[in-house]
């Protein structure tokens, strides 16, 4: 058993003190009833709290080891968890990226409601299950070769763009205007490419989806006029990341800061948390690496965008430039961004393992329509329950380097869930509810039922009251593709 | 020979048994395609020969299970029948050479299940249990 202590410091925030070789402290957003599914794994070998006191012990970690609401046991970071690391003595890891690089979501927003599209709902779901790859096997619609497989792990949406796929003004509301820069398609492997090969633009499986929601609720009156966003307005929302290469990104690096970890000294309390000095070559290279994969989570977001933007402008015979990009943003990266520590603005190394930026009012990186009012970013809820869009504030800046949620979480394991449902029962259920599921795999559709979820209300009401992400506006699903 | 599964919170835990390593390393290849698709349903046509190499055994299950997830996403096909030539040690490092058969993936036929996305290092261990082998390991889905 893990001998560790959560104090509650306030009523949404609680710390693990210093214990062993931890150099920070951790901080965990939290109510009660998370806190106690946190503290009944503490007797399992796997566990969060475990993985938050793991990387408070890294070298050069800054303030706080933070887990946020959604917190789970992941693999070597907990997910939701973030960890910033000064330049000089920090170090990098694999782990706090994960293997999905850059997996986020984009947001479109249209100017229909659910009644311009109820007369069509069953037609427009036919339509996008048929134009969308997802699912095991499904290649992308949109070939390229290995030159141009290096041009988008160097420009990302940009080069999509280029391509004649979106439209120029979806880049100023993407992430890093949806190319980072510092990636060197040489430092990843031929077999990462190859991989990428096939899969430009599909969605995957799993938990990633492409779906139609309906804005149910405005909270934030404000902010919904900034970011366009009004009740019963349909929206568009793609979940996916950067599928095998990735993966294999992460599998690949693994074995080289493994080896960066023994050469460099840093302990290795998980064989995942595996981490190599920011500024050594082994670590410069994952950067680069690293920055590769996001660009092509970037560039496969902007493919999918471009075929469901088709897909519903034939179906409502609306024109695709009436789909405007709402906002982009990524929930597994590692990014250098300038944060406040203790009174100096400095460069860090920031980590967000299942958690996404959320930066507050005023940041250069926002966009400029919504510079004024913080970032918006997005919480996926399960096929049958709502999502949230949220904005960055002024506080999570201070408390935890700009970053906020990203999702419910899992409350039973798949085989858990395909016990206690069955795919097509589900699929009939939520079309009572007049949500249309379209899915590849009926096992799958088990495994993603919506009680194998945490409730999303109780994750983002922490985050809302611990002022850190703000609630801007509730989605509720409508048509759902899933792999 | 067997393979079964065990619960984990978000991705899903393999195990698999046999009389030596190379046993071991097959069905855990099974338990891999099987996650999936119906893997009866998938036809040994065509086949692959397939190499990796590790540091340790553990490591070489990952390595294993990686590798026929890489051949799965750039040749279209999934597998079933899986040979494992030989594993061997050569200078500390373990070498594994298989063939596998399958066929292109045909979601009309194989039942389609869940995409794996990838072999992780939590909970793997690979070790002799009262004379036969056991393989453990987190499949990331």
């Amino acid at each position: 058993m893990l001998e560790a202590e959560l104090k509650k410091i306030s009523d949404n925030i609680y710390e693990i003190s210093k214990i062993g070789q931890m150099l920070v402290p951790g901080r965990i957003y939290a109510d009660e009833e998370i806190t106690q599914d946190l503290k009944n794994d503490l007797n399992k070998e796997w566990n969060a709290i475990r993985q938050i006191i793991n990387v408070a012990s890294l070298p050069g970690i800054e303030k706080y080891s933070l887990a946020l609401a959604d917190v789970h046991p992941g693999y070597g970071f907990c997910i939701g968890g973030i960890g910033a690391f000064n330049l000089d003595q920090g170090v990098i890891s694999v782990a706090g990226v994960g293997f999905d690089i850059n997996c986020g979501v984009r947001v479109m927003k249209t100017k229909l409601t659910q009644s311009d599209i109820e007369p069509q709902k069953e037609n427009l779901a036919q339509a996008l299950f048929e134009n969308i790859p997802a699912g095991l096997g499904m290649g992308g619609k949109i070939k390229m070769d290995f030159k141009q497989i290096e041009e988008i792990l160097i420009n990302g949406a940009k080069y999509i763009v280029k391509l004649g796929y979106g439209l120029p003004k979806d880049l100023e509301y993407i992430e890093e205007g949806g190319k980072i820069n510092n990636a060197n398609p040489e430092k990843i492997s031929e077999k990462a490419k190859r991989r990428q090969i096939e899969q430009i633009g599909t969605l995957g499986s799993g938990n990633h989806y492409l779906e139609i929601d309906i804005v149910d609720k405005i909270i934030d009156q404000e902010a919904a006029k900034v970011f366009g966003l009004f009740e019963s307005q349909a929206v568009i929302s793609i979940h996916c990341g950067s599928r095998g290469l990735g993966h294999q990104i992460g599998s690949d690096y693994l074995k080289i800061l493994e080896a960066a970890s023994k050469k460099y000294k840093i302990p290795i309390r998980e064989r995942e948390l595996v981490a190599a000095p920011i500024k050594s070559p082994e670590g410069q290279d994952y950067l680069q690496a690293v920055n590769c994969g996001t660009n092509a989570a970037f560039a496969n977001r902007q493919v999918i965008a471009h075929l469901a933007r088709k897909t519903i402008g034939r179906v409502m015979k609306i024109k695709e430039t009436d789909i405007d990009t709402m906002y982009e943003v990524g929930h597994n990266t590692c990014k250098i961004e300038k944060h406040r520590i203790n009174g100096i603005i400095k460069d860090v190394l920031v980590h967000r393992k299942g958690s996404t930026r959320a930066f507050g009012p005023g940041r250069i990186e926002i966009c400029k329509k919504y510079r004024k009012i913080g970032q918006p970013l997005f919480v996926g809820g399960t096929m049958g329950t709502a999502s949230y869009i949220l904005k960055g504030t002024a506080k999570a800046m201070n408390e935890t380097f700009g970053s906020g949620v990203h999702g419910a979480g899992r409350r039973l394991s798949r085989s858990q869930a395909k016990k206690i449902w069955r795919g097509e029962e589900l699929r009939d259920k939520l079309k009572q509810e007049g949500i249309i599921i379209k899915g590849h795999s009926m096992a799958g559709l088990a495994e993603e039922a919506p009680g194998a979820y945490k409730d999303i209300e109780s994750v983002v009401n922490v985050m809302h009251n611990a002022g850190i992400n703000e609630k801007v506006a509730r989605l509720k699903p409508y048509i759902v593709i899933k792999g | 020979m067997a393979y079964g599964y065990y619960d984990h919170r978000s991705d899903i835990g393999i195990t698999s048994t046999g009389e030596n390593l190379r046993e071991v390393f097959a069905d855990g290849a099974k338990a891999l395609f099987d996650i999936m698709v119906e893997i009866k349903t998938v036809k040994p046509i065509e086949k692959i020969s397939v190499m990796c190499s590790s540091k340790d055994k553990a490591g070489l299950f990952v390595e294993w299970l990686n590798e026929l997830i890489f051949q799965k996403d750039v040749t279209g096909m999934v597998f079933s029948k899986f040979k494992i030539e030989e594993i061997i040690n050569k200078n500390d490092i373990y070498e594994l050479r298989a063939i596998i058969w399958g066929e292109k993936l045909n979601p009309a036929k194989h039942q389609i299940k869940v995409e794996a996305k990838g072999a992780t290092f939590s909970q793997l261990s690979v070790k002799q249990k009262q004379g036969s082998w056991e393989a453990k390991c987190i499949i990331d889905v």
